[in-house]
C-alpha cells in the first residue's frame, strides 16, 4: 500500500477464517514489543500469555478500540499503523502513517485516531473507517504522547522540544491552545470526569496537573526519586489515583489525585515505560523494556502480584475487553 | 567570511524559522524580541558549525518562544583579535553572548563577562576558566579538559582496567591542562601515568586541538596500536579513513540516536546537509538555554538570565540526561562519549572515521571534570 492511497487492505476472508478465534470475555492485555516486532496478548484473568501477534517493524504506541474489537500499533521502521482484529489475532490492514509513528489515540467513539507526526510536527487525525487523513494539524516540535478527554473535545499533544501540550479542538480540528510544562514531556492523561490532566516530563522529573478548563497547569509534582526519568501515566477509572512509570527509577508512582501528592513508589522491573489499567481498575500492567517483562500491581495493595515474560523491548500497553 | 555575512546569513534563517513558526501562534499579541550575540572564531570551518548550531538553536527557541508571544534573535560578529566585535555586541543591549569556540575564545568571553555581559562558552575548554578565572557570569557549555579526560579514565581504566599511562606533551598550556588532568583522574582511578613509555596500556595526547589529528597520526607510525591511543576533541574526524585510529573524548557525535539524539541530528542534518559536531551541538544548547529563560523565567536581562540559570533547570539536551549548570563552576553537567576508529572498510557515506564505543558520566554526572571540593572558582558576590 502506498502512503498516497490511504485505507485498510483486507487480507483474504479465508486468511482470517482459519485463525479465527474468539475474544475471549475476560480483558486482554495487549503490549508491543518494540524490539521483537509483535504484540503479545495476555489474559487478564491469569495473567498469563495466551497470544503473540507479529505486527510488523518496531511497534511502539498501541490502542484498542472503544468496542474491543479492533488493535491499532504504531508501527516505526514501516511507517504505518497495523489494524489488528482482536478475534482472529491477524493484521487486517494498515494505516498510512507518516515518518515514524509512535505514539497517537484512540477517539472515544472509536471513528478516528490521533496520531503525533514526530517528524513533521504535526498531529494527523485518521478516519477509522477508511484510513483516510481528515487534517494535519500543527503542534509543537517533536510531537509525541496523544491523549483524548473522555468526552472526545479535547486532545492533548505533547511536543518533548519546546516542552509543550498542544490542545487540539476536535470539531475545529485546530489547536485553540498551548500549555507550558516540565522539560520533555511525554504523556498525558485526563481523570475520567475530564477536569485534569496529569502530563509526565522525562527529563524534568515531574508531572504537571491541569485545569482543562482553565488550560493551565495548576500544580508540579516533583518525583523524589534519583534520575526518575517519567514516562507513562494512567488515570485509575475511579479518578482518585494518577499512576506514573518512572523508567529512569524504575518504580511506578502512586499520585493521589485529590490531594495532589505522589503517595507511594512502587519498585517493578528496569525501565518502565508503557501503562495499562483495567476497566474496573483492580489491575495496572507496566511494560519493563529492558527486563523484557510486564509486571502487574494489584491497585488495591500496591504490590506487584505477578510478572510476565513477554517479547523484547516492551514499550505501550494497552487493555482490551 | 565576514561577520556581517555570517550575521545577515544567520538572520535570514532566523526569519524562515519565525516563519514557521508564526503558523503555531496561537496570539495576535505583540511580540517581545531579544537578541543574542553569537562570536564566531577566525577559523571558517569552526565558525560555520557555530553559526549552523545557534541557527538551528534559534529556530528551537522561537517554535518555543512565539508560543508565548517572544522571539529571539541573533546578531553574529566574527571574534578578531583585541576584543571590539565581543564590546560592540555588548553595547548593543544584547540579552547574552555566545562564544569562546576559536583560540582565545574564552579570554575574551571572560573579559565580557567582567564587564557585566552574561556569557555562554560554547568552545573553551580550559580548566582554569572554570577554577582561578571563573566568574559568576560566564555559563560553560562546553566540557572542560578535565571532564573531557575523566570521560577516557572512566572507560579505560575504571572499566578496561587499561592502568599504565603514557604522556606525550606538546608543551602547550592545553596540554599542560591535560596532564594535569589525566594525573588528577589517575589519583582517583588508580592508574598511573609514568614508567617505560613502550609498556604503557595507552598513550595520551596531551596538545592542542589543531594539531592532534597529526600527533595522533605520528604514533600510529611510531608502532603504537591505533586503538591504545587516547585523544580529546574531534580532530580524530578530520583523519581520513586510511588513516583513521584512535579513542577520542567527545560531547556529542552525529551518529548519536538514544535519547532522541537521532531526532536533533537529524533536524541538523536536514537543515545544513551536515553532522552536527560538538561545536554545533554546543552553538544549538547555548541559543535554546537563552529561550528557555526567556519563556520559563521571563528573563529580560543578563541578571535574570544569570539568576535562571543558578537556580539548575533541567535541560534537554538530546543526552538522556537532565543537564544543569553545577553551583560552585557555572559547568553544564552533560554526558559525554568515547569514539574509537572504524575500520576502513566501514567508512562510507555518513559513517565517518570514528563510532562511538561507549557513553559515560550518566548515572553521576559530577564524577566528570572538577569535584566541588577540588574546585578553586570562588564567585564574586
Amino acid at each position: 500500500m502506498t502512503p498516497g492511497r490511504v485505507g485498510i487492505a483486507l487480507l483474504s476472508l479465508a486468511m482470517l477464517g482459519a485463525k479465527a478465534a474468539s475474544v475471549a470475555s475476560e480483558p486482554l492485555v495487549y503490549v508491543s514489543n518494540e524490539r521483537s516486532n509483535n504484540v503479545t496478548v495476555i489474559d487478564a484473568s491469569s495473567d498469563k500469555v495466551v497470544a503473540t501477534i507479529p505486527v510488523g517493524n518496531r511497534p511502539r504506541g498501541i490502542g484498542v478500540s472503544p468496542d474491543g474489537k479492533t488493535i491499532y500499533v504504531a508501527l516505526g521502521h514501516d511507517n504505518a499503523i497495523a489494524v489488528v482484529d482482536a478475534a482472529s489475532r491477524a493484521v487486517k490492514g494498515r494505516f498510512a502513517a507518516g515518518s515514524d509513528p509512535e505514539a497517537f489515540a484512540v477517539s472515544p467513539d472509536g471513528a478516528r485516531l490521533y496520531v503525533s507526526n514526530e517528524d513533521a510536527n504535526t498531529a494527523s487525525v485518521l478516519d477509522t473507517k477508511t484510513g483516510k487523513v481528515l487534517a494535519a494539524i500543527p503542534v509543537g516540535t517533536e510531537p509525541e504522547g496523544v491523549s483524548v478527554s473522555p468526552d472526545g473535545r479535547r486532545v492533548y499533544v505533547t511536543a518533548e522540544t519546546t516542552h509543550t501540550i498542544s490542545v487540539i479542538d476536535t470539531s475545529a480540528l485546530k489547536t485553540v491552545g498551548t500549555i507550558l510544562v516540565g522539560s520533555r514531556p511525554r504523556e498525558s492523561a485526563f481523570t475520567p470526569d475530564g477536569q485534569r490532566a496529569f502530563v509526565t516530563a522525562e527529563i524534568g522529573g515531574q508531572v504537571s496537573v491541569i485545569d482543562v478548563a482553565k488550560n493551565a497547569v495548576v500544580s508540579t509534582l516533583k518525583l523524589d526519586r534519583p534520575g526518575p526519568k517519567p514516562k507513562g501515566v494512567v488515570v485509575h477509572p475511579s479518578g482518585k489515583w494518577a499512576y506514573v512509570a518512572n523508567g529512569g527509577s524504575n518504580d511506578v508512582a502512586v499520585i493521589d489525585v485529590e490531594a495532589l501528592k505522589v503517595t507511594a513508589f512502587i519498585p517493578v522491573g528496569i525501565r518502565p515505560w508503557g501503562l495499562g489499567i483495567t476497566r474496573d481498575g483492580k489491575k495496572l500492567y507496566v511494560a519493563n523494556g529492558v527486563s523484557e517483562s510486564v509486571s502487574v500491581i494489584d491497585t488495591e495493595s500496591q504490590k506487584v502480584v505477578a510478572t510476565v515474560s513477554v517479547g523484547k523491548g516492551p514499550w505501550g500497553i494497552a487493555v482490551g475487553r | 567570511m565576514t561577520g556581517r555575512r555570517f550575521g545577515r546569513r544567520a538572520f535570514l534563517a532566523s526569519l524562515a524559522a519565525g516563519s514557521a513558526a508564526l503558523l503555531t501562534a496561537r496570539s495576535t499579541r505583540a511580540e517581545d524580541v531579544f537578541t543574542v550575540g553569537v562570536l564566531l572564531p577566525v577559523d571558517a570551518e569552526r565558525a560555520t558549525e557555530l553559526s549552523r548550531g545557534a541557527a538551528l538553536g534559534l529556530e528551537d527557541a522561537n517554535a518555543m518562544a512565539t508560543l508565548f508571544a517572544k522571539r529571539l534573535r541573533l546578531e553574529t560578529e566574527t571574534d578578531r583579535p583585541g576584543g571590539q566585535a565581543g564590546r560592540a555586541l555588548a553595547r548593543a543591549g544584547v540579552l547574552a553572548i555566545v562564544g569562546g569556540a576559536g583560540p582565545g575564545g574564552g579570554e575574551t568571553l571572560l573579559q565580557l563577562a567582567g564587564a557585566g555581559t552574561t556569557v555562554l562558552n560554547v568552545g573553551a575548554l580550559d580548566d582554569r576558566l572554570r577554577n582561578e578565572a571563573c566568574d559568576r557570569r560566564a555559563f560553560h557549555v562546553a566540557p572542560s579538559v578535565s571532564m573531557y579526560v575523566d570521560a577516557l579514565t572512566q572507560l579505560l581504566i575504571e572499566q578496561r582496567k587499561l592502568l599504565r599511562w603514557s604522556v606525550v606533551s606538546d608543551g602547550s598550556p592545553r596540554g599542560a591542562e591535560i596532564e594535569a588532568a589525566a594525573r588528577r583522574s589517575m589519583a582517583r582511578l588508580g592508574g598511573s601515568i609514568g614508567g617505560d613509555a613502550a609498556a604503557a596500556d595507552i598513550l595520551l595526547l596531551a596538545v592542542e586541538e589543531r594539531g592532534v589529528d597529526n600527533a595522533m597520526t605520528r604514533a600510529v607510525g611510531e608502532g603504537r596500536r591505533p586503538d591504545r591511543i587516547a585523544a580529546i576533541g574531534e580532530g580524530g574526524m578530520r583523519l581520513p579513513g586510511d588513516r583513521a585510529a584512535g579513542i577520542w573524548a567527545l560531547a556529542w557525535h552525529h551518529e548519536l540516536e538514544r535519547f532522541s539524539a537521532r531526532e536533533l541530528n537529524g533536524r541538523f542534518r536536514r537543515r545544513w546537509n551536515a553532522p552536527m559536531t560538538e561545536t554545533a551541538w554546543a552553538g544549538w544548547a547555548a541559543v535554546k538555554l537563552v529561550g528557555e529563560a526567556v519563556v520559563r523565567a521571563s528573563a529580560t536581562d543578563g541578571a535574570a538570565l544569570v539568576a535562571f540559570m543558578e537556580s539548575a533547570p533541567p535541560f534537554d539536551g538530546h543526552k538522556g540526561e537532565a543537564l544543569t549548570f553545577r553551583k560552585w563552576d557555572h559547568q553544564l553537567r552533560q554526558p559525554l562519549y568515547v569514539a574509537g576508529a572504524r575500520k576502513r572498510e566501514e567508512i562510507s557515506g555518513s559513517l565517518g572515521p570514528l563510532a562511538v564505543l561507549a557513553d559515560v558520566g550518566g548515572k553521576n554526572l559530577d564524577a566528570l571534570g572538577t569535584a566541588i571540593t577540588e574546585s578553586r572558582c570562588r564567585f564574586a558576590s
